[in-house]
C-alpha cells in the first residue's frame, strides 16, 4: 500500500488576505474614502474604545471621532485623515493618539475604495528607545567585510532592535526552498543556522505577499483573533488586507509556529533584484508585539541589507568572472606567444582549472586526451564525448547532474557529477570538460522535507504543518554544485577566443603551406637549372681530359690513371646530374594517362637490363601483366629503376632471380618485384625513398639513391602506392598498388 | 684564300676546341673556319658571291651573344649564294618544340649539346661522310 505525498499545497489555495480577521492586539476600521461612511469594523472595537463594533457600521468616520473624544472637541481626526488622503498618508503614519487612556498609533492605508485605519499599542518612551539605535545600525551594517558578516551583523542589529528571542537571516534557493545562512539566538537556544526549510513551509503565495508587504509580525499566536464585521451588502466582498499590519493569519501558518514553540514571530523582506532574496525570521518564544516604529526601522534595516545584498552578490559575480575572465585571457596570450594549445591550458600549472570553479577538467584534442586534476579516467572521458557527439548537443553543455542524463556517469559521480562541456570541433569529437564532484551534500532539513504532515490516531492522513523540527539530514545524491553563470560566461567566452584562434592558426598554416608550395617549386626549377646548366661544365672537364690523355703519350702510368679518374667522375656526376633532372621533370610533367599494355614494356625493360648489367644467368619469371591506367614514360621509368635494383642487387646471387607478378584484384592492380638480392634493413622503413638515401649494404654497387626517389614521386604522382617488404641476405620485395580506374 | 671546308659560328671557346678537334680527327685536310658572332656572321653572308668560295658545312650555334642562331639560319636559307650549304644546328636544348623549329627553318641536322669527345666525333664523321662526300648538293631539297 502506498501512501500519496502530500505537503501543504493546499496553502497555495488559501486567500490569505483577505482573511476577515485581524490580531487581537489591534483594532481594524474601513471606510469609504469620500463619504467616509464606515464599512468594515473589527469585533474588538469595545476592547479599545468602549464603543460596540456593529452599531458603528454604516457612520462615518466623524461620528466615530466625534463620540470617541466628545469631551475634547479640539481632536479633529477625521479631518486629519482626510487631509491625508489628499497630501499622501505616508507623511501621517502613525499618528499618536490615546484611547481609554492608552497610548495607540493610529495607521493608516487605502485598501479599495477604502481608508484603512489600525490601531495598534504603542508606549511613550519608544522614541528614546530608537533613537539610540537608528543612527548607528546602518553604518554598523555596511562596515565592510563579506556578505556572510553584513549578514551576520545585520541579524545582531536587529535582534538589538526588536529584542526577539532568535533572529535568522533566510536564504531561498532556486527551488524554492530555505536555509538559514546567518542567526543570532539567545543564549541556550539550540542554533538554526545551516538548517533547511522545504518550500512547502512558506507558500508560494506568501512569498508573493513578503514582496508587497515588507515586514508582518504575528504579536502572539494564541490571541484569538477578532472578525472583521461588515454590513450585509458588503458580505460577499472581504476587505482586502494585502497592506494590514494586524491582519491574521493562515491558521496552518499559526500551527506550524506553535509546532515550533515559536509564540511570537516577525519577519522582514529581503529583495533583491526584484525577487525575493530571502527574510530576516524573527523568532520569540512569548508573546511580544513590536512597536509600529521598531518595525519600520527594521524595515529600513531590511532594505538596506537588500540593497546590499543585491549589490555585493553582484560585486562578488563580477569579482569571479573577472578572476574567470584572467584566466582565460592568460591562456589565449600564451597561445598567441606560439604555445601550443595542450601547452597553454595543461602544462602551465593547470591553467585550465582557473576558468571556472571546476575540480578537474579534460582537453580532448588532436586525438589525445589530457587529465587535469582528479578527472575521470580516459576511458570515462571517450564515453563521454561519445555521448556528447550524439544527439543534437549544442557546443557549450552544461549539467550539475550528469548521471541523470548519462547513466554511465554514476561510475565516476566522485569526480564528474557536474559537467560542463565545451567543443572545440564536435566533429573530430574536440572538447574541454570541466567536472565538479558529487557533493553530498548533506542538507539538515529542520524535519523530513517529503514528510510535512501527520497522522491522527487512526492513522488517517491530517493536512497540518509538520509537527517535527528535528533535524533530518538528507544525502543529496549524484548532483554537483551548480554552473554559475559567471562560469558560463567565461566558458563562453573561452570558447570564443580559443575557435577564433585555431581558425587564425589554421589560416596561419594554409598561407605557411601556400608559402612552402612556392618555395618547393621555385626549388624544383632552381634544382632543374643547376642541373642543366652544371652538365656543360662537366661535359668539357670530361672532353679536356680525354684530350689531354690522347695527346700526351709519354705520360707516365700514374698521369694517365688521374685522367681516367677524372673522365670517371665526370661520368659519375653526370649520371646524377641526369637522375635528378628526371627526379624534378616528374614534377614538372603533367600525367598523360592511358592504359598501357605492360607485358611488351616488360619485356623491353628487362632485356636492356640483363645486356646492361651484362648477368646472363639471369633466372627471371614474369607472372602475369595486366594492363595499368597511367603515364607510358613515367611509368616505364618506375619499372625500369625497380628491376634495375633487382638485377642490380642479386647480380651477385647464384643465380641472380627476379620475379615480376601481376595481379588483378577487385579495384586495384598490384604489381610485385621479387629479387633474391642483398635486401633491405627494414628498419629503414620510408627512408629507402628519400632523395640520395642510400643503403649501407650497397656501397659497392653503383647508385646515387635518387632511383626510388624518382619511383616514390612517380607513384604519388599516380595516387598509386608503393611499399616492400625486405630481408637483408634473403631479397627484397616491392609492391606497386595502382588504382583500377 | 683556301676554300673553308667547314664553317663554324660559336661563341664558346671551349666547342670550338671540341670541334676542331673532332675535326682534324676525321680528316686533317679540311679546312676549318669559326666565326665568334652574329655580326661577323652576317657580314660573311651578305658577302659570299661567285668571288668568295662558299664554306661547304656550316655548324650553328643557337646560343650567340649578339644573334639568334634560328635568325641567323634564316638569312643563309634566304641568300641565294647560301640556301644550299648544310646546316647543322647546335643547340643545349632537348625540347622536341626547339628541334622542330630548328629543322623547319631549314636545318639539316640537330645537335645537343654538351656532347663528349667521342660521340661528337662520331656523329660529325657521319655528317662529315654525307655531305662533303657528294660534289654535287641536292638542290631540290630546298626548292623554293
Amino acid at each position: 500500500m502506498s501512501y500519496p505525498v502530500v505537503n501543504l499545497t493546499n496553502c497555495d489555495k488559501e486567500p490569505i488576505h483577505i482573511l476577515g480577521k485581524v490580531q487581537a492586539h489591534g483594532l481594524l476600521i474601513a471606510a469609504d474614502r469620500i463619504s467616509f461612511e464606515i464599512a468594515y469594523i473589527s469585533e474588538n472595537c469595545k476592547e479599545f474604545t468602549g464603543l460596540d463594533a456593529a452599531p458603528l457600521l454604516g457612520h462615518t468616520l466623524s461620528y466615530f471621532f466625534d463620540t470617541l473624544y466628545k469631551d475634547n472637541p479640539e481632536q479633529t481626526y477625521a479631518q486629519v485623515i482626510r487631509f491625508g488622503l489628499t497630501q499622501g498618508l505616508d507623511n501621517l503614519n502613525p499618528i499618536k493618539l490615546q484611547l481609554k487612556g492608552k497610548l495607540f498609533h493610529l495607521i493608516l492605508h487605502t485598501s479599495d475604495r477604502f481608508i484603512v485605519l489600525e490601531f495598534e499599542p504603542t508606549s511613550p518612551d519608544i522614541d528614546s528607545q530608537l533613537q539610540q539605535l537608528v543612527g548607528s545600525s546602518l553604518t554598523q551594517i555596511l562596515e565592510g567585510g563579506t556578505l556572510q558578516e553584513t549578514l551576520q551583523r545585520a541579524a545582531r542589529q536587529i535582534k538589538e532592535l526588536i529584542r526577539y528571542d532568535r533572529v535568522m537571516i533566510y536564504k531561498f534557493w532556486e527551488d524554492g526552498h530555505g536555509e538559514v545562512v546567518a542567526e543570532e539566538h539567545a543564549e541556550g537556544l539550540e542554533p538554526f543556522m545551516g538548517l533547511h526549510y522545504p518550500a512547502s513551509d512558506i507558500p508560494r503565495q506568501a512569498r508573493e505577499l513578503y514582496k508587497i508587504n515588507l515586514t508582518r509580525i504575528i504579536a502572539d499566536v494564541d490571541a484569538e483573533p477578532s472578525g472583521i464585521l461588515t454590513m450585509p451588502d458588503e458580505k460577499d466582498k472581504p476587505l482586502d488586507l494585502t497592506h494590514s499590519s494586524i491582519r491574521a493569519v493562515s491558521t496552518i501558518h499559526i500551527q506550524y509556529l506553535k509546532n515550533m514553540g515559536v509564540q511570537a514571530s516577525f519577519s522582514v523582506s529581503l529583495i533583491a533584484n526584484d525577487e525575493l532574496w530571502g527574510l530576516i525570521a524573527c523568532h520569540n518564544y512569548t508573546p511580544r508585539f513590536i512597536d509600529y516604529k521598531a518595525r519600520q526601522h527594521a524595515k529600513l534595516i531590511g532594505q538596506v541589507l537588500s540593497s546590499s545584498i543585491q549589490y555585493r552578490e553582484g560585486q562578488e559575480d563580477r569579482e569571479e568572472s573577472q578572476a574567470f575572465r584572467n584566466a582565460s585571457d592568460d591562456i589565449i596570450r600564451r597561445m598567441q606567444k606560439d604555445w601550443s594549445l595542450v601547452d597553454a591550458v595543461i602544462n602551465q600549472k593547470n591553467f585550465l582549472l582557473r576558468i571556472t570553479n571546476a575540480t578537474s577538467a579534460a582537453l580532448i584534442f588532436e586525438g589525445k586526451i589530457y587529465r587535469v586534476g582528479d578527472a575521470p579516467s580516459e576511458e570515462q572521458i571517450q564515453g563521454i564525448v561519445e555521448w556528447l557527439q550524439s544527439g543534437n548537443k549544442r557546443n557549450l553543455y552544461h549539467t550539475n547532474h550528469l548521471t541523470a542524463l548519462y547513466s554511465p556517469a554514476d561510475a565516476f559521480r566522485d569526480k564528474g557529477s557536474g559537467l560542463l562541456a565545451c567543443a572545440i570541433s564536435k566533429e573530430l569529437g574536440e572538447y574541454i570538460l570541466f567536472f565538479k564532484p558529487e557533493i553530498i551534500t548533506t542538507v539538515k532539513w529542520a524535519g523530513n522535507p517529503e514528510k510535512p504532515l501527520a497522522t491522527d490516531d487512526s492513522g488517517a492522513l491530517v493536512l497540518s504543518p509538520r509537527r517535527s523540527f528535528e533535524v533530518w539530514s538528507q544525502q543529496v545524491e549524484g548532483t554537483s554544485e551548480k554552473w554559475s553563470k559567471a562560469e558560463l560566461n567565461a566558458v563562453f567566452k573561452f570558447r570564443e577566443d580559443l575557435v577564433h584562434f585555431i581558425n587564425l592558426k589554421a589560416n596561419e598554416i594554409r598561407k605557411l603551406n601556400e608559402k612552402l608550395k612556392e618555395a618547393y617549386d621555385e626549388l624544383d626549377t632552381f634544382s632543374f637549372t643547376i642541373s642543366h646548366d652544371l652538365k656543360t661544365p662537366i661535359a668539357s672537364i670530361k672532353n679536356y681530359a680525354e684530350i689531354m690523355l690522347e695527346d700526351n703519350t709519354q705520360l707516365d702510368e700514374q698521369n694517365k690513371h688521374f685522367l681516367n679518374r677524372i673522365i670517371i667522375s665526370a661520368d659519375k656526376m653526370n649520371t646524377l646530374i641526369r637522375e635528378v633532372l628526371e627526379y624534378s621533370r616528374v614534377s614538372r610533367t603533367l600525367l598523360q594517362k592511358q592504359r598501357i599494355e605492360m607485358e611488351p614494356v616488360i619485356r623491353e625493360i628487362t632485356s636492356e637490363l640483363v645486356a646492361a648489367y651484362k648477368v646472363h644467368n639471369l633466372d627471371l619469371t614474369i607472372n602475369g601483366t595486366p594492363g595499368i591506367l597511367g603515364d607510358r614514360v613515367m611509368l616505364t621509368q618506375v619499372f625500369t629503376n625497380l628491376l634495375s635494383n633487382a638485377i642490380k642487387y642479386s647480380s651477385r646471387s647464384k643465380p641472380p632471380k627476379v620475379t615480376i607478378e601481376g595481379k588483378e584484384e577487385e579495384t586495384q592492380v598490384i604489381y610485385s618485384i621479387r629479387d633474391n638480392g642483398v635486401g633491405i634493413d627494414m628498419n629503414y622503413g620510408g627512408h629507402i625513398f628519400e632523395l640520395f638515401k642510400r643503403m649501407d649494404n650497397v656501397k659497392e654497387y653503383e647508385g646515387s639513391g635518387v632511383g626510388l626517389a624518382i619511383v616514390k614521386r612517380i607513384m604519388e604522382k599516380h595516387n598509386a602506392r608503393i611499399w616492400y617488404e625486405s630481408e637483408p641476405g634473403t631479397g627484397t620485395i616491392f609492391y606497386l598498388s595502382f588504382e583500377k580506374d | 684564300m683556301k676554300a673553308t671546308d667547314i664553317l663554324y659560328i660559336e661563341d664558346n671557346e671551349d666547342y670550338i676546341q671540341f670541334v676542331k678537334r673532332a675535326v682534324s680527327k676525321i680528316n686533317t685536310d679540311l679546312s676549318f673556319n669559326v666565326l665568334m658572332d652574329g655580326k661577323n656572321t652576317l657580314e660573311f653572308i651578305e658577302g659570299v658571291g661567285a668571288a668568295k668560295p662558299l664554306p661547304r658545312l656550316i655548324l650553328l650555334d643557337i646560343n650567340l651573344p649578339d644573334y639568334n642562331g634560328l635568325d641567323l639560319l634564316a638569312k643563309i636559307r634566304s641568300n641565294k649564294a647560301t640556301r644550299y650549304i648544310p646546316v647543322v644546328m647546335f643547340s643545349s636544348s632537348e625540347n622536341q618544340k626547339d628541334m622542330m623549329k630548328a629543322f623547319d627553318g631549314g636545318a639539316n641536322a640537330y645537335l645537343v649539346k654538351p656532347m663528349g669527345l667521342t660521340p661528337l666525333t662520331e656523329t660529325l664523321q657521319s655528317i662529315c661522310n654525307f655531305w662533303l662526300n657528294h660534289n654535287q648538293l641536292p638542290v631540290d631539297n630546298f626548292a623554293a
